[in-house]
């Protein structure tokens, strides 16, 4: 007895020692937790009364405490668990010598407001920033007690806004949010102030202004340089940024919008090549504790911003910026020499009531990127009806059916349809594969209506076109690919260049900020400008999009094909700022209401699909399986797959357009995502010098083989684990990833030139992968 | 339970460790589907299409993984001579020297300049803050521009042994700094400098550090447009010519010495997008090898403008690589490029940016086997590229080209083919196999293909050889039936125009094949528009112009490839129209104009029909000339050539007689009334050009109104 008490104190005391060591932990483990109370470090004899904080508590419950400080509106949030807890302005700002600039500013506020002032709009250049630290220190804020919480009202005198931000404690998780009803501006500000006192002098140092951006809590959670941990960027596939000084550029915030960046703006060049932001969650984590954020309200008009490190900031931390409104450029004559920059805000109006992000606390083994995916999964399951869809693992293959191409006849130019694929071929096209061993093929038919694959006319009438054999030969293709696995034919339902159909592409495309139509175009690769020689296209607006989607869905069902493959609608996030123009917000409305109309008779396909349509679809092709690769980015999780494997079937791109396929093979088996191929069926030499010419080598003999050799490797590990959640996610080398599911598959990637052991004893054999805990094939 | 406990912190906390790289190694398992850059290549008709991606970061390579304590500090230069690389990082005042792996093996600094060359007579120490480029020698000794103090300096074993400074020669201004920015040593230990602000080339020194000669001058550009801005020049005020192109030749930027010892330069124009032969391989004698048959346009070919700055190429660097492809550095974009070393366009990777393989500030590269490494002065980091299987079995392609080598498979070349469908010297390597094989119809379409229009004529010639041989007596048949109807028609229409008994008139001058008379008696054909009206005929007229249109269209779309090598979409309906219709209606109411002024007797319908059918034999002529285009190969299109003459001569005789004839001139007097009809046409082509300025101002106007009040509301 005293022996194994001795041995389990020993035990004890070496953990304790081990955690000091590997941590530099600002809470010890153990018996101490809840009794932790929240302090600010650094503070001595001369520290200013005003910057010292002191904290009183405000809520309780569910594993969790949330202390404020009533003068200054900080707050501090417990782990009841760990003990551990979290200041939405870093609690050792005060010892800080390096941080200075904006940094300093923006780490201290608790709310950054963007405005744009009104008298000066015609001379804009950007958006000017004002900090709640600066109205805090002016004593310009009242915090008042709410149910399970406060409210922290900041009064900008100087732009007349007043911003009411609300902390309560729901459940153990922290809960921010801003009631838009509360916030009040210009006109509304001035009459509350005259309520309460204002003199005519001090209105005169009132100047209106567009309230832009609300950057909420940009330092919660932020960690300096001597914690250990990681903060986790939903950027392409998901980022994680430790700690450590890294490559930031100086001076600069990361700012990515949620679901892509605003597209009713024509950009007339490319900037960057980089991923868009697919899931509104971010998080820091560090030792075993995390902090998760899920934007619960208003994830469309927000934006994920993050600082890193670097020269002039000591501080590492991510956060969320609710967008309203925006400065955006747009060009007067353009392309002439009179070609002019005009700024704009938009003035549009959001439908939102309220901008609500909510942090859950994770602790232990959930303290970390995979616990957050699970938390986010969670969350989209209990919320956002995300369902486990019933597919079986398949090889996805592209079949783009026809192209549009210029053809002459006695000089008059016109618009050849040329089949690259007709419906007969296409059938062919899977016999051969399922000949070869493939037995589970998830086709998708690209340009089987309307102009081919590059809409012309927006595309409702759904009918097969003739020249790839008409209605007949399509259902004769539909009944064949559905039996091989499942057939999506695509359908774009967003872009259009010309009227048709009773959707007028005047009337029903989106506008800019400038009241002119939006063009996309497509852009030279060289010189990244936009092309003038190719006809751009528009995008449609709110109205028009529920008319094209209603009469698609019409037409299509009368092709009794039950399921179908949306790609722009489950990726595009764009707002439409002419009159009576829908914003963002209610955009995603328009998508979901459209998503759930078709879910609710038909099986559907995403592409590239952002987190607000992946609870109506089965399938999603295209997925992220790489972040943009900033420089200041440290590590790279295919965050998008732990989040959805095993509930809705993925894969990543066409492997034939890789620059290598075996490295995304690889990066397939890792995520345990599908294979995906495009591919057509005559020779692709004849789209060279056509506008198509980007189809180059898709011919689908020239990687049949391939695939088939691919799919044989993979199905006996694919198979098993299609349908299941992924558990754990690491990295054990630098070359060396081992995937975790929940029925107990383990898989090894090895990305080395050699072999390697795995700790089990499993050996991967070099840029190979190996399982442990499933059936062998 | 414990011990698990323990083993899971133990193994968290590794886990975490392990989940970063360092700074510069973030780990990355690329998925293959994402490059931060755009690949593309350029086709024939010089505009960039997708292409597969070509090169990939490999690694990237700073301090915390090169064995350095202190960070690079805006590197200058790097060289590689064989076993190390050397990095001149003169800001920290050091060359350090790596190993392939770039890991440092050994930092030279300190370095000493003994009393023979100090100022101060004692050996002091000298920094080397400021240069900007050095020469390695095999030795390991080093040659360094030190542009600071405006010296050459060669160090040897920490010692400088020799200096050189501003020579004492009547062609370099000694007022100007003498900046060296880089340096090379070629054959016999010449030292070449590039010297700021010197433009007769680059100095060259011998091994004893004596002035010799310059080398390596650009010619100035006397294309037609510098001739014409020279004299445009003369209109100039002050403010104007400040900022008009400078006439002084464009130095040299940078420059590398290949195997052979012939020196790579590079040279810096961007007042245009696609100024050809900025980059040049010079012998010996200073004559450009590279561009002496045609000249080569390197970097972007696409124009681009960005508020009124063109942004063309801006080279900085070249390397010659393992296999003599030419690495370019662009600074423009931040791009790299590829080229063979006849000068055609390889591949091309990299963009300025802030993510994993872009650069920030790129100012110098070097190969080392075939990786291409880029040194980034402001990220302080070397990024290194490695190609991708595509591009390396493109570059083993156009070696077996160059070396004539065509054992390289049918396969081999199709391998390349179903990477990418859209590259012509690929089709070109197919249609060489083919052709070799004698095989030459296969051949020809691969040709047409790669747009190659001299190797499809050589195909097309021996292709044909075989057809006539192996079908030769039906050919032979066909002709002679040919020739037989043809000499039969001739005598038909002999008999014809010979003229009936019992008429004045022949045949051929009914209303229908009037146009066939006039053909061969224009005079007697013309002066019946005055005698007998009724032989005009409205409908010929408009069919002969109607024809015209049509033949121009058949022109453009069914040439034979080997004279042809247009694309649909370059077909402008308003061009062809304009040259075929426009162009007769011009010169038919000019002259008509004209003509009234000087007493022409010719009314408007007589013009129009006259010259309609005047058109005859240049329609004719140009069906010929289509139709013969399918059928001859390149070296007979001096019969085509011809028989375009014929054609255009034969209508314009008939033209001058028809005018002589309906508006009763003299000879004379008909010369005058062709050149003022040309200055009428050139008249109301002006006329034309004006009001359609006028209206498109007009009407851009209106719209900008209405743009402002919309704006407004």
């Amino acid at each position: 007895m005293k022996k194994c008490i001795l041995r389990v104190t020993a035990y004890v005391l070496t953990v304790l020692l081990l955690l000091s060591g590997v941590s530099v932990a600002a809470a010890p483990a153990g018996a101490a937790a809840s009794n932790n109370l929240p302090t600010q470090l650094g503070v001595d004899e001369y520290t200013d009364a005003s910057n010292i904080d002191t904290y009183v508590q405000v809520a309780a419950g569910d594993g969790a405490t949330l202390f404020a400080d009533m003068t200054s509106g900080k707050i501090a949030l417990r782990n009841d668990k760990t003990g551990y807890i979290w200041y939405n302005v870093p609690n050792n700002r005060l010892q800080d010598t390096v941080t200075v600039g904006t940094y300093a500013s923006q780490l201290d506020s608790a709310l950054v407001v963007g405005y744009v002032d009104i008298a000066a709009e015609a001379f804009l250049t950007g958006v000017t920033y004002l900090y709640s630290y600066d109205v805090v220190a002016a004593g310009k804020v009242k915090v008042e007690e709410i149910e399970n919480g406060i409210r922290v009202t900041y009064d900008f005198d100087s732009t007349g806004f007043r911003i009411p931000v609300d902390y309560t404690l729901d459940k153990g998780t922290l809960v921010t949010s801003v009631a838009f009803k509360d916030v009040l501006v210009n006109e509304a500000f001035l009459e509350a102030k005259r309520k309460e006192g204002w003199t005519k002098e001090d209105e005169e140092y009132m100047f209106p202004s567009h309230l832009v951006s609300l950057w909420l809590n940009p330092g919660l959670g932020a960690q300096n340089t001597a914690q250990n941990g990681y903060v986790f960027i939903p950027d392409g596939s998901g980022a994680l940024v430790d700690f450590k000084p890294g490559a930031m550029a100086p001076n600069t915030v990361y700012t990515k919008t949620v679901y892509g960046e605003e597209k009713a703006q024509t950009v007339t060049k490319i900037e960057d090549y980089g991923q868009d932001v697919h899931l509104p969650v971010f998080g820091t984590v560090v030792d075993n504790n995390a902090l998760c954020g899920i934007i619960e309200e208003g994830d469309s008009i927000s934006s994920i911003m993050a600082f890193g490190a670097t020269q002039g900031c000591n501080y590492t931390g991510v956060s969320c910026r609710a967008n309203l409104r925006d400065l955006y450029t747009a060009y007067l004559y353009q392309g002439t020499n009179n070609e002019r920059q005009v700024s704009r805000v938009s003035l549009n109006d959001l439908s939102l009531d309220v901008y609500r992000v909510r942090y859950t606390m994770l602790s232990g083994e959930d303290a970390s990127y995979m616990g957050m995916a699970q938390l986010y999964r969670d969350y989209l399951v209990k919320q956002k009806n995300l369902t486990k869809k019933d597919t079986k693992a398949a090889l996805n293959v592209d079949l783009i059916n026809c192209v549009e191409t210029d053809a002459n006849f006695l000089g008059f130019t016109y618009k050849k349809k040329l089949a690259l694929t007709t419906f007969d071929q296409a059938g062919e096209i899977l016999d051969t594969l399922q000949e070869a061993g493939v037995d589970s093929i998830a086709s998708r038919l690209l340009g089987w209506t309307n102009n081919g694959v590059m809409n012309r006319t927006p595309s409702i009438k759904a009918t097969p076109l003739s020249i790839l054999g008409g209605k007949k030969a399509f259902q004769a293709l539909a009944e064949k690919a559905t039996a091989a696995g499942a057939f999506y034919p695509n359908e774009d339902l967003v872009r259009l260049q010309k009227s048709a159909g009773g959707i007028s592409a005047r009337r029903a495309s989106i506008k800019s900020v400038v009241g002119l139509p939006v063009y996309e175009y497509s852009y030279i690769p060289s010189a990244l400008v936009y092309d003038m020689n190719k006809l751009p296209s528009r995008l449609l607006s709110g109205n028009g999009l529920q008319a094209a989607a209603e009469k698609f869905k019409k037409n299509y069902e009368k092709l009794q094909c039950p399921s179908l493959a949306l790609d722009t609608l489950t990726n595009y996030c764009y707002s439409d700022f002419g009159k009576k123009g829908l914003y963002r917000d209610e955009m995603m409305g328009v998508y979901t209401d459209i998503l759930q109309d078709y879910a609710s008779t038909m099986r559907l396909e995403g592409v590239k699909a952002q987190a607000y349509a992946v609870p109506y679809l089965e399938r999603v092709l295209d997925i992220p399986l790489d972040s943009s690769q900033y420089d200041f980015f440290d590590a790279e999780i295919p965050f998008y797959s732990l989040v959805f494997h095993g509930y809705v079937a993925l894969a990543g791109g066409d492997m034939n357009r890789s620059f290598d396929t075996h490295l995304s093979f690889l990066k397939s088996v890792e995520s345990g995502s599908e294979l995906h191929y495009s591919g057509m069926y005559e020779d692709a030499a004849q789209l060279k010098d056509t506008a198509a010419s980007s189809y180059y080598s898709t011919t689908y003999t020239l990687w049949k083989d391939e695939a088939v050799a691919l799919w044989a490797e993979y199905k006996p590990l694919l198979s098993q684990i299609h349908n299941s959640v992924i558990t754990s996610y690491d990295r054990l080398t630098n070359d060396v990833v081992r995937t975790v599911y929940e029925n107990g598959v383990t898989v090894y990637v090895n990305y080395a030139d050699k072999a390697y052991t795995a700790p089990d004893g499993t050996v991967v054999k070099a840029k190979g992968f190996a399982y442990t805990g499933g059936e062998q094939g | 339970m414990l011990k698990t406990i323990c083993k899971r912190w133990l193994s968290l906390s590794a886990v975490v460790l392990v989940l970063f790289g360092t700074m510069a190694g973030a780990v990355y398992a690329r998925s293959g589907f994402f490059t931060p850059y755009s690949n593309y290549e350029y086709n024939y008709y010089k505009e960039s299409v997708s292409a597969p991606v070509s090169y990939v970061l490999d690694k990237v390579y700073d301090a915390s993984n090169m064995n350095l304590e202190t960070a690079l500090s805006g590197a200058n230069d790097m060289a590689f001579n064989g076993s190390s690389m050397f990095i001149l990082d003169s800001n920290n005042n050091r060359i350090i020297e790596t190993d392939v792996n770039l890991k440092a093996k050994k930092i030279y600094t300190n370095f000493v300049m003994p009393a023979a060359f100090s100022a101060s007579g004692v050996d002091e120490t000298i920094t080397i803050e400021g240069a900007e480029g050095f020469y390695v020698y095999d030795n390991g000794d080093f040659l360094i521009a030190d542009t600071a103090n405006e010296r050459i300096i060669k160090i040897h074993e920490g010692r400088v042994v020799q200096v050189i400074t501003q020579p004492d020669s009547p062609s370099i201004d000694k007022e100007s700094p003498f900046y060296v920015r880089k340096v090379v040593v070629g054959s016999q230990g010449r030292i070449y400098a590039l010297v700021e602000s010197i433009n007769q080339g680059a100095l060259v020194f011998n091994e004893d550090g004596e002035f010799l000669s310059f080398y390596g001058s650009n010619k100035v550009r006397k294309t037609g447009e510098v001739i014409y801005k020279y004299l445009w020049r003369k209109f100039m005020s002050e403010e104007q010519l400040q900022q008009m192109y400078t006439f002084t030749p464009v130095n040299m930027l940078n420059f590398d010495i290949d195997a052979r010892g012939f020196m790579i330069s590079v040279t810096q124009d961007t007042s245009d997008v696609g100024v050809p032969n900025t980059v040049r391989r010079l012998n010996y004698e200073n004559n450009d090898v590279l561009n002496s048959n045609k000249d080569h346009v390197f970097g972007d070919l696409e124009w681009d403008r960005d508020r009124k700055k063109v942004n063309a190429t801006a080279l900085v660097d070249v390397d010659v690589d393992f296999e003599g492809f030419y690495v370019l550095l662009d600074a423009t974009r931040g791009r790299v490029f590829v080229y063979a070393d006849d000068g055609s366009f390889v591949s091309e990777f990299g963009l300025y940016g802030a993510q994993a393989g872009t650069f920030g500030n790129p100012v110098a590269l070097e190969t080392i086997g075939e990786k291409i490494y880029v040194m980034d002065a402001q990220k302080n980091c070397i990024h290194v590229f490695s190609p991708t299987e595509y591009a390396k079995k493109y570059r083993a392609a156009l070696l077996s080209l160059e070396s004539g080598d065509l054992d390289q498979s049918v396969d081999a070349w199709q391998e390349l083919l179903n990477e990418n469908t859209n590259n012509e010297l690929v089709y070109y390597g197919l249609g060489r196999v083919y052709d070799e094989a004698k095989e030459y119809e296969t051949a020809m379409e691969y040709f047409k293909l790669a747009k190659d229009q001299e190797s499809y004529s050589y195909s097309f010639k021996e292709y044909r050889k075989n057809m006539i041989q192996d079908n030769f007596l039906p050919m032979f048949i066909v002709v002679l039936v040919l020739v037989a109807i043809c000499l039969v028609a001739v005598r038909l229409v002999k008999k014809k125009l010979a003229g009936r008994e019992d008429s004045a008139y022949s045949v051929m001058e009914s209303k229908w094949l009037f146009p066939l008379y006039t053909l061969f008696h224009p005079a007697d054909g013309f002066i019946q528009f005055k005698t007998r009206k009724h032989i005009r005929s409205w409908e010929m007229t408009t069919g002969f112009i109607v024809a015209w249109f049509l033949l121009s269209v058949l022109k453009f779309f069914a040439t034979g490839f080997i004279f042809n090598d247009k694309r649909t979409q370059d077909f402008s309906l308003f061009i062809t129209a304009a040259a075929s219709i426009g162009l007769y209606f011009l010169f038919v109411i000019a002259n008509w104009a004209i003509c009234t002024l000087i007493e022409g007797k010719g009314t408007l319908p007589e013009i129009m029909t006259m010259t309609s059918y005047a058109l005859l034999p240049y329609l004719v002529s140009s069906l010929l000339v289509t139709i013969c285009s399918n059928f001859f190969c390149l070296d007979e299109g001096s019969f085509m050539t011809i028989i375009t003459y014929i054609g255009l001569v034969w209508t314009g005789l008939i033209l001058f007689v028809g005018l002589m004839t309906i508006h009763e001139y003299s000879a004379g007097k008909t010369v005058v009334c062709i050149l003022l009809t040309v200055f009428g046409m050139a008249v109301i082509l002006f006329l034309i050009i004006l009001f359609y300025t006028l209206i498109t101002q007009t009407v851009s106007f209106a719209i900008s109104v209405v743009q402002e009040v919309s704006l407004r509301l």
